[in-house]
């Protein structure tokens, strides 16, 4: 420590050092964030263990254990166990994957939201003169580029599957179909994230905002879905998984493993995926389920957004 | 209005110590870590917070006990700051961890690392913009005496480079033999600052330890000459305080009257007032009514 190591290497040229020194305020001031601050957002919650294997486990472990299962049995037994591949199965693994890939998405979300302050690195961010703005951003793409792929991977495992283990008939999803299903749950896996991101930096607490987002998937929105509320119908339309089950393409809204069945299971795609839902509640209008869903990802990515600029650090 | 600026040096080191000012309120404010209320502030002659990255990009800053991403390394959470901080900041990870002592243990996790190495990681940190000024809150908090003296000596080597470094600590002592210059802020006012020789030489006369043959009779010449504030007894020798704002020529003059007057002088040893006792001379002060 004793011996000054120069900071730079002295073979500068006037100019060169002049660059160097001269303040970045203007270009530190600007709210996009870099690429540079993506890839290290990145690489800080990839170099998580114990999050990179809760993921793992949410998304991958369950498809591959249902699978491998029941490719197994069907081995073993296949009059009695049907194959792997079976559209009830397809359609079953997809609903599980929406499920757990929302609560994955919205673990990863939360700890996006939230480690840099609870680890003491906001502090550091903010004396560097980086826009506040820009680092919650930074956020967004780095935290999509680590969940979008663990999906796309369980979903590809997936309709492999279906396509080489299946049996041929009017059932099976087409290709089409199963590229509908897999920007679905895109969609919900970002919906997860944005929403865990925004309230984790609302809260500041991760453990909180995993809490109530896990409530929200699995207690409230069942509930809310379930059961056409009088005089309440347009506000529980405004729980995005209810929105989101609106927009759930048709391949997964008839025989799914998520139950439901009410008046709007099932019923013909006749709009943007064409599945309106698995769940109890009348269909509610494109233009609404739209709106709720850009709502919720605007509307979290505000607050949280608002939160990181107003927040001591 | 509260104004702290840089000594006659470049070099010059600030330290504002009296608690419970809110120095670190005041240094969080600059640094737009938490929003002020009402006024207008400016750091390096930039208006905060309205031009807060440009005058941050000009700064290096610890505030508080440093923390980091405790399951990066150390060179790790550095790419992270340097992403954030943009230009070249990069390019000066390697030499700031080099630098600081921490090149071995860069690839090491910060969960292992030791307090002194988590503030030499800060102030690492720091150096990646090649800042103009270093602002250290308290950084001697938490460290060994060998941590304490590997830091001053590393403020003292930031400051020969022509930097100024602003250091915020209640550790009076290590404040003496680090800074240049102090500040006292009390309730967002600068009560005092200056250099701290002319500061600790204004508030009142040193003393002197005088070893000679006959202390009665040389307390009587003393006295009697008038060149003195005071005597006093000491044991077997004799304290002579000197007039306020008296210089090293006053000893050399006491040292003549005693040896003219044929009392043998075995040694004079002048004993300067601290920083703590300037420092209580001034906040004592402060309660007395105007």
């Amino acid at each position: 420590m004793t011996a000054p190591v120069p900071l730079v290497s002295g073979k500068e040229t006037p100019a060169a050092l002049r660059r160097m020194r001269t303040p970045t305020g203007r270009r530190l001031g600007e709210w996009l964030p870099t690429w540079a601050l993506i890839t290290t957002k990145h690489l800080e919650l990839r170099k998580r263990r114990g999050l990179m294997t809760a993921l793992a486990v949410l998304i991958l472990a369950l498809p591959v254990l249902l699978l491998g299962f029941r490719l197994l049995f069907h081995l073993i037994d296949p009059t009695k166990y049907g194959p792997a591949g079976s559209p009830s199965i397809f359609g079953g693994v997809s609903n599980v994957l929406a499920e757990f890939g929302f609560i994955a998405a919205a673990t990863l979300g939360a700890a996006a939201g939230t480690t840099d302050l609870s680890d003491g690195m906001f502090r550091h961010l903010v004396i560097t003169g980086r826009s506040r703005l820009s680092l919650y951003l930074a956020r967004i793409p780095a935290g999509l580029a680590i969940i979008l792929p663990v999906v796309a991977v369980a979903f590809t495992m997936l309709c492999l599957v279906t396509s080489y283990e299946g049996v041929p008939g009017p059932g099976n999803p087409a290709i089409n179909e199963m590229f509908k299903i897999g920007l679905w749950l895109v969609l919900d896996v970002g919906i997860g994230f944005l929403t865990g991101l925004g309230l984790g930096a609302l809260t500041g607490q991760r453990t909180v905002t995993l809490v109530l987002l896990i409530a929200l998937e699995i207690i409230v929105t069942p509930i809310l879905a379930a059961h056409a509320i009088p005089y309440f119908l347009d506000g529980q339309r405004l729980v995005v998984g209810i929105a989101l089950d609106q927009l759930r393409p048709a391949g997964l809204a008839a025989g799914s493993l998520a139950g439901g069945g009410g008046p709007g299971a099932a019923a013909p795609g006749h709009v943007l995926f064409g599945g309106r839902g698995v769940l109890g509640i009348p269909p509610m209008p494109t233009w609404a389920m739209i709106c709720v869903i850009v709502g919720w990802a605007v509307g979290w990515s505000g607050i949280g957004a608002w939160r990181m600029v107003t927040r001591d650090a | 209005m509260v104004s702290i600026v840089p000594g006659q040096h470049q070099d010059t080191a600030r330290e504002c110590p009296r608690p419970v000012v809110g120095k670190t309120t005041l240094i969080r404010t600059l640094l737009g870590l938490t929003r002020a209320d009402s006024g207008s502030m400016s750091l390096l002659g930039v208006p905060v917070p309205a031009q807060r990255a440009t005058a941050l990009a000009r700064v290096g800053a610890i505030v508080d006990e440093p923390r980091f991403h405790p399951h990066l390394t150390g060179r790790e959470n550095l790419r992270l700051l340097a992403a954030a901080r943009g230009g070249e900041a990069a390019t000066r990870i390697a030499p700031s961890l080099k630098r600081l002592g921490l090149a071995d243990r860069a690839d090491d996790k910060v969960a292992a690392y030791s307090m002194g190495m988590r503030q030499r990681l800060g102030v690492a940190a720091c150096l990646l913009g090649d800042p103009e000024l270093l602002i250290l809150d308290e950084p001697m908090n938490g460290l060994d005496p060998a941590g304490m003296h590997d830091m001053r000596t590393m403020i003292e080597g930031l400051a020969a480079e022509g930097r100024t470094v602003m250091l915020s600590s209640h550790l009076l002592d290590e404040v003496e033999r680090t800074c240049e210059a102090v500040a006292i802020v009390d309730h967002g006012q600068v009560i005092s600052q200056g250099e701290i020789g002319e500061l600790v030489r204004g508030a009142g006369g040193s003393t002197v330890l005088v070893d000679c043959a006959d202390p009665d009779r040389a307390a009587r010449l003393i006295d009697e000459a008038g060149i003195a504030a005071g005597t006093a007894r000491t044991g077997a020798g004799l304290t002579v305080t000197l007039p306020a704002g008296a210089d090293r020529e006053a000893v050399a003059d006491l040292n003549r009257r005693l040896v003219g007057a044929g009392i043998a002088v075995y040694g004079l040893a002048e004993a300067q007032k601290s920083l703590e006792d300037w420092f209580l001379s001034v906040t004592s002060r402060l309660g007395e009514p105007s």
